[in-house]
């Protein structure tokens, strides 16, 4: 009885709040002011250009702070701060002038000092180490970092509005990495004013960007309001981005629909839930290059044949369509798609395709025969170990591996999940043949991802590494030439090069699903960061 | 009494003690290191960051400044992964959204699975009682991910989408995520609350039903005390003790956050450092976090068991401390 009248008070009490609920007006923003709503996937790591790390922290930063080179739409490095920039005879000093109508966002003049001063924060270990070797190509940089040589050493000054930076050797793309936050410049006065807590707050943040920060509720919401002083303001559409930090995909895209967000990305298996619902579904391709990398010091994976013959046995359409399910490409080459060439062409639409050992099960079989043939072995006395983190798309690709491996060969595959912390500490001690990983490109231009084999040096005797003239001479000849579209040819003679001898195996280009509400206008997005660029969006009214 | 205060002090301060060197030596024992990612970094720089967050230190040395820092200075240290942001801050921010959110579902469990507990031992295998049960036993075992998420969904958005048609608002009963205003509590508090009232309705009721059949309820009817009386002076206050025991070992674990559900309603709560400072090798925030863990169940434990003899009178912890 008792409890009748209490189920019936709660449904009124219920009822009640409904209509509360229904009875108080929505909160509306100021008619002509236009807002967007986006969602990230995690805290950013801090507000600061020079001193974080992820994914949200770039993307935060692509927004606050304005570059000496910015993407465009192309993604052509155009001027950001810089007015012009020219670049000296032997390729190693790049001169900009800097325009002297950019503002912070506390209305001080922004100048050409706040990039040599953003820089030198790295360089003298005020701010993070996370990036400090991005910056080492500025000459001498590693040096003053490492304590043998005085800050003023450091190939970055500033003089007027003249920023001068001298580079260790030749970059053509160096215009490209200004686009990275560590070359972003920060306010000294205003950075010194924080106690080392630069970034860590709204109030502790200084923008020269499109936008700056006008409150930060950490793990929750960040509000980014155009910046009055920016000088392009007038090319800024939207006056405020409302950016909800929101960690659960499916909770995302249920905002989405419910409409409370803008844009939104998924993965594969999301697809048919935003599609059901009734929203276009796009993609774009995040410059994330997968590949096994193959451990040179064991005696299978340091064997070129069984490396192409391994190559040689993935189905990298069937791995993408049937393993993977996603938005990616089978891999043509270790450069990724999406990362832009010569001619108005991506890379890979340049270059074509380098990847001379694809899916050829005869040729697998006859290199996997000679390669176990040179060694001595039976096919039953091979083991290979992939490790791989143990998330997504990891898991399930090792699976798919350790299948195609073993039912092509006849080899026993183990595949190793792992986490962070036993991970980096097998990839430290190399023990594995083969590590299945990504790299995401940080500058749009192919050396982003096979300059790794330009620096590597034998210097481990214990250790093989991959060092050979033909990757080494067409590579070295691009860094000295002028001609872009030259330039492109010998970095895809060098790809071709690491494509024989296959130090790394590439899989496949990742690729990101994504939909956009009907009002949001122009978001663009590329293969490196800000892998979404709102800064020249709208709103339709 | 103060005796044993004291004593219960001493004994907390050296399971802290303990914990923060097991803590200490489980972290250093870890294999693999903070500052490794992708890309091949510069020794320099390795060692660099080491430097900065002290982890240049051999063990010994390392374990007494970190002992001195925390014990003489308070000082957790910073965050590997949130850039210059010291430990202590993040705990304080995130805490008390967490503490909000574990005393909304507690309130809700315990309150709920008192009642329903009470209601189902009058109704002994009655409808009732049997209906009470299959929530009781849906309660543990559906994952609060599964109901979470089913809520958020059939609320937040089919509910949400179905007013928001009838009454042409944009005004959300059930908002989908995030932690603002009394509204947006409801779901989670609902769902974290849920295990606790299936918990103490399960406890209430078996505990009820040792009282029922007491030989002092025959006498109390006999007596023709009312139904109400009966129940609430004597079965209630006999049965309470050991769903008290159950409730202060909820305390601990609901009121420091949920990882589960903070992340599906992006509640901006500590339960998500729990977990990520550990898989992103934060040392200093996974120290920081099992210090104040420890230490906030070590004082919800004693308050808890000083409780004790407020409840049940049998209990003397004077005498209990002497013997």
């Amino acid at each position: 009885m008792k409890s009748t009248v209490l189920a019936r008070n709660a449904l009124y009490l219920l009822l009640a709040l409904a209509l509360v609920a229904v009875a108080q007006p929505a909160a509306h923003a100021a008619a002509d002011e236009k807002v967007l709503n986006i969602a990230i996937t995690a805290e950013p790591s801090s507000l600061d250009p020079n001193n974080g790390i992820g994914d949200t922290w770039m993307f935060t930063n692509g927004h606050l702070y304005e570059p000496v080179t910015r993407l465009d739409i192309n993604n052509d490095a155009v001027p950001g701060s810089a007015l012009s920039w020219e670049l000296s005879e032997d390729g190693l000093t790049y001169t900009f002038i800097i325009r002297d109508d950019n503002g912070w966002s506390n209305g001080a003049k922004a100048t050409a000092y706040d990039y040599e001063y953003g820089v030198k924060r790295i360089l003298t270990h005020e701010s993070g180490e996370d990036w400090a070797s991005l910056v080492f190509d500025i000459k001498n940089a590693s040096k003053v970092f490492a304590g043998e040589l005085p800050v003023e050493e450091a190939g970055i000054k500033a003089d007027g509005n003249i920023l001068t930076i001298t580079l260790e050797q030749p970059e053509p793309y160096f215009p490209k990495l200004l686009t990275f936050a560590p070359y972003f410049g920060v306010n000294t006065d205003f950075v010194e004013g924080t106690d080392g807590k630069y970034g860590t707050q709204a109030a502790l943040t200084l923008s020269n960007g499109p936008y700056y920060v006008e409150s930060w509720a950490h793990d929750d919401k960040l509000v980014f309001r155009k910046n009055p002083y920016y000088w392009n303001a007038a090319n800024v559409k939207i006056d405020t981005i409302n950016i909800y930090i929101i960690p659960d995909e499916n909770t995302r895209i249920n905002l989405f629909q419910n409409g409370e967000l803008d844009y939104v990305e998924f993965s594969g298996a999301k697809k048919p839930v935003v599609e059901q619902a009734g929203y276009a579904v796009s993609s774009y391709e995040n410059g994330r290059s997968v590949y096994l990398d193959a451990n040179l010091s064991n005696p299978v994976s340091g064997n070129l044949k069984i490396r192409q013959a391994l190559s040689s046995a993935i189905d990298r359409e069937l791995f993408v369509k049937g393993a993977l399910k996603d938005a990616s490409t089978p891999a043509e080459g270790l450069v990724p798609t999406g990362i832009t060439g010569a001619d108005g062409k991506s890379f890979r639409e340049y270059i074509g395709k380098t990847l001379i050992y694809d899916y050829n099960p005869e040729l697998a079989q006859t290199l996997f025969a000679e390669g176990l043939a040179e060694l001595g072995l039976a096919a039953s006395d091979v083991t290979l170990t992939i490790i791989s983190r143990n998330s997504e798309p990891y898991v399930t690709a090792n699976a798919a591996l350790q299948e195609i491996f073993q039912e092509t060969f006849g080899i026993k595959v183990s595949t190793e999940p792992l986490d962070r912390s036993s991970y980096s500490a097998r990839r430290s001690d190399y023990s594995y043949d083969f590590c299945l990983v990504s790299w995401g490109a940080d500058w749009d231009d192919a050396t982003t991802l096979i300059h790794y084999f330009y620096e590597t040096e034998p210097t481990d005797t214990a250790r093989v590494v991959y060092k050979e003239a033909a990757f080494d001479e067409p590579y070295a000849k691009a860094l000295l030439e002028r001609d872009p579209a030259l330039r492109q040819t010998y970095l895809g003679e060098a790809e071709a090069a690491l494509m024989e001898a296959l130090p790394r195996i590439p899989i496949w280009a990742e690729g990101q699903y994504k939909a956009v509400s009907d009002r949001l206008l122009g978001v663009h997005n590329r293969a490196v960061v800000p892998y979404v660029d709102i800064v020249w969006a709208d709103i339709a009214e | 009494m103060p005796g044993y205060i004291l004593k219960r002090i001493g004994i907390s301060l050296l399971t802290i003690f303990v914990i923060t060197t097991v803590t200490f030596v489980l972290m250093y024992s870890l294999p693999g290191k903070p500052f490794l990612g992708e890309r091949p970094l510069p020794q320099s720089v390795i060692d660099a960051a080491n430097a900065k967050y002290g982890l240049n230190l051999p063990m010994f040395p390392r374990y007494l400044k970190y002992l001195s820092n925390i014990f003489l200075r308070g000082d957790f240290g910073q965050s590997t992964v949130y850039t210059n942001r010291d430990v202590t801050s993040i705990i304080k921010q995130a805490f008390p959204v967490s503490a909000s959110l574990g005393i909304r579902a507690l309130t809700f469990g315990v309150i709920g699975g008192l009642l329903s507990g009470i209601y189902s031992a009058l109704r002994h295998n009655k409808a009732g009682d049997r209906f009470s049960t299959v929530i009781a036993i849906l309660g543990v075992s559906i994952p609060s991910f599964i109901l979470g998420t089913m809520l958020q969904y059939l609320l937040g958005v089919k509910f949400s989408g179905w007013v928001k048609r009838l009454f042409d608002t944009k005004y959300q009963l059930f908002p989908l995520a995030r932690w603002e205003s009394f509204r947006y509590t409801l779901i989670p508090t609902f769902v974290l609350g849920l295990g606790s009232l299936a918990s103490v309705t399960r406890m209430t009721r078996s505990s009820m039903l040792d009282v029922v059949n007491q030989d002092y309820i025959k006498t109390a009817k006999s007596k023709g005390l009312s139904d109400l009386e009966i129940t609430w002076r004597h079965m209630v206050r006999n049965a309470i003790a050991p769903v008290y025991t159950v409730i202060g070992g909820m305390v601990g674990v609901v009121v420091t956050g949920s990882f589960v559900i903070e992340n599906i309603f992006s509640i901006p709560g500590l339960g998500k450092y729990f977990v990520n400072s550990v898989t992103s090798s934060d040392y200093p925030m996974t120290i920081g976090l099992t210090l104040f863990f420890s230490i906030f169940i070590v004082l919800v434990n004693l308050v808890v068991d000083l409780g004790y003899s407020l409840i049940d009178p049998r209990v003397r912890l004077d005498r209990a401390s002497k013997r």
